[in-house]
């Protein structure tokens, strides 16, 4: 049982060639990822609050430093010292906090070289632990583990990032959540994200199924994508700044991310007339 | 001098011979990327009017326009009326209009507002880096002529 940022999932391995030994050493495998993920969300959470004491850290030498009327050197030094601390922090956190597609392909990592003997299905559930039951809410299935670093790998190229949140954008970062989890945006936007559990789950499995099986997006659809996310922001409200357009006013912010999305699609083949 | 100037009937093939999906042949889409030029060209010149100065009158007129293909034909008269009523000096006496203009287009197009619209916003974009890619040589043969 995997645990993923509101995600619950098993993986079931299938093995091309019928082989025990093999089969026993992939569960083993699995288990050891499954165990390594435990801990993940509370690294992350620590990582987060060194970011923000770092922060706090700078912003308290630098009024310091503006309080004080002699330029000092040491107090400089001190401030860099932390913004470098501070990038560290961050490129750290970047790497930690990773996209669900990232996590799977790092959970596939985690077979070595078995990886090339299975396929992979994901069953997404949901657990009951009061009734003892669970239900499944979806599944992703027959995932070659190349295919996972495939789409990562060009994700990386390309500047895609999948991680889906309200957080700072990054300039020069294409965000798929822009054009795949726009309802998921929204519900947390207008805070009803509680009661749109499945909603929220079956767009996050069409971008991953899209992603990681043989379905393709028609042109077609990807444009309304494109579409909405130039008129709309992920409050569902027109993207209109003094009367005038925010794709009028910067084109080729819109122009050059659409781009992005089309290339990384055609590169993976996803296009379908 | 004339054989330097470049037209932007060139951004367009630019982007035909990359397209794989047959998307740019149409001639709807075709109409839609110089209409979406030409209102790009509309606004820039619009900025430095001889009659009015820094007129945005048309870019908000278009920021409530719906962009799909009934309403391109709206966009380009509108675009047009101001191109006339500002005076305005579009670059290589109006290429973009003409291009709009001469573009033909079948009647029974039924292609939807999210495919027309990107085209329309690919030749917003692309009209604006004509233009900057125009200015940076124009500026820099004035360097020269120094």
């Amino acid at each position: 049982m995997f645990y993923y940022k509101g995600l619950e999932y098993i993986i079931l391995p299938s093995l091309i060639i019928d082989d025990d030994e093999s089969l026993r050493k992939i569960l083993k495998r699995l288990a050891k990822a499954n165990a390594l993920t435990k801990g993940k969300p509370e690294k992350l959470q620590a990582l987060r609050k060194e970011e923000k004491k770092i922060l706090e850290n700078i912003e308290k030498l630098r009024k310091q430093i503006k309080s004080m009327k002699k330029p000092d050197q040491e107090m400089e030094r001190k401030v860099q010292k932390q913004e470098q601390e501070y990038f560290n922090k961050v490129h750290t956190i970047d790497q930690e906090d990773a996209g669900h597609i990232t996590e799977f392909k790092n959970q596939a990592d985690s077979l070595g070289d078995l990886k090339h003997e299975v396929t992979i299905d994901f069953i997404f559930t949901k657990i009951d632990r009061k009734n003892l039951s669970f239900e499944v809410k979806g599944s992703i299935e027959d995932v070659v583990p190349s295919r996972l670093s495939l789409v990562v790998n060009t994700m990386r190229d390309k500047k895609i990032d999948e991680n889906i949140g309200l957080k700072a954008r990054v300039e020069g970062k294409t965000y798929l959540q822009d054009f795949f989890n726009r309802d998921e945006l929204y519900f947390v936007k207008s805070k009803t994200q509680q009661h749109n559990g499945n909603r929220i789950l079956q767009e996050r499995l069409y971008l991953s199924r899209l992603l990681l099986t043989d379905t393709a997006i028609s042109l077609e659809n990807l444009m309304k994508r494109f579409e909405f996310n130039r008129e709309y922001d992920y409050a569902h409200k027109k993207r209109i700044n003094n009367g005038v357009r925010d794709w009028i006013n910067y084109p080729s912010t819109y122009m050059q991310q659409q781009e992005t999305v089309l290339s990384f699609f055609q590169t993976l083949n996803k296009i379908k007339e | 001098m004339s054989e330097e100037k470049s037209s932007f009937n060139d951004y367009f093939l630019g982007r035909q011979k990359a397209d794989t999906t047959g998307y740019y042949t149409t001639p709807a889409i075709r109409k839609a990327y110089f209409i979406g030029a030409y209102a790009k060209a509309v606004i820039n010149s619009s900025f430095h009017s001889k009659v009015s100065r820094e007129n945005t009158t048309f870019k908000n007129w278009l920021s409530n326009q719906i962009i799909n293909y009934q309403n391109l034909d709206r966009i380009f008269e509108i675009a047009f009326r101001y191109e006339q009523k500002l005076k305005l000096n579009i670059r290589n006496q109006s290429e973009v209009r003409k291009l709009a203009h001469e573009t033909p287009v079948d009647k029974a197009a039924g292609i939807s507002s999210a495919k027309i619209s990107f085209a329309f916003v690919a030749g917003f974009d692309d009209y604006q880096k004509y233009s900057k890619a125009e200015q940076a040589k124009s500026a820099e043969k004035e360097k020269e002529n120094d």
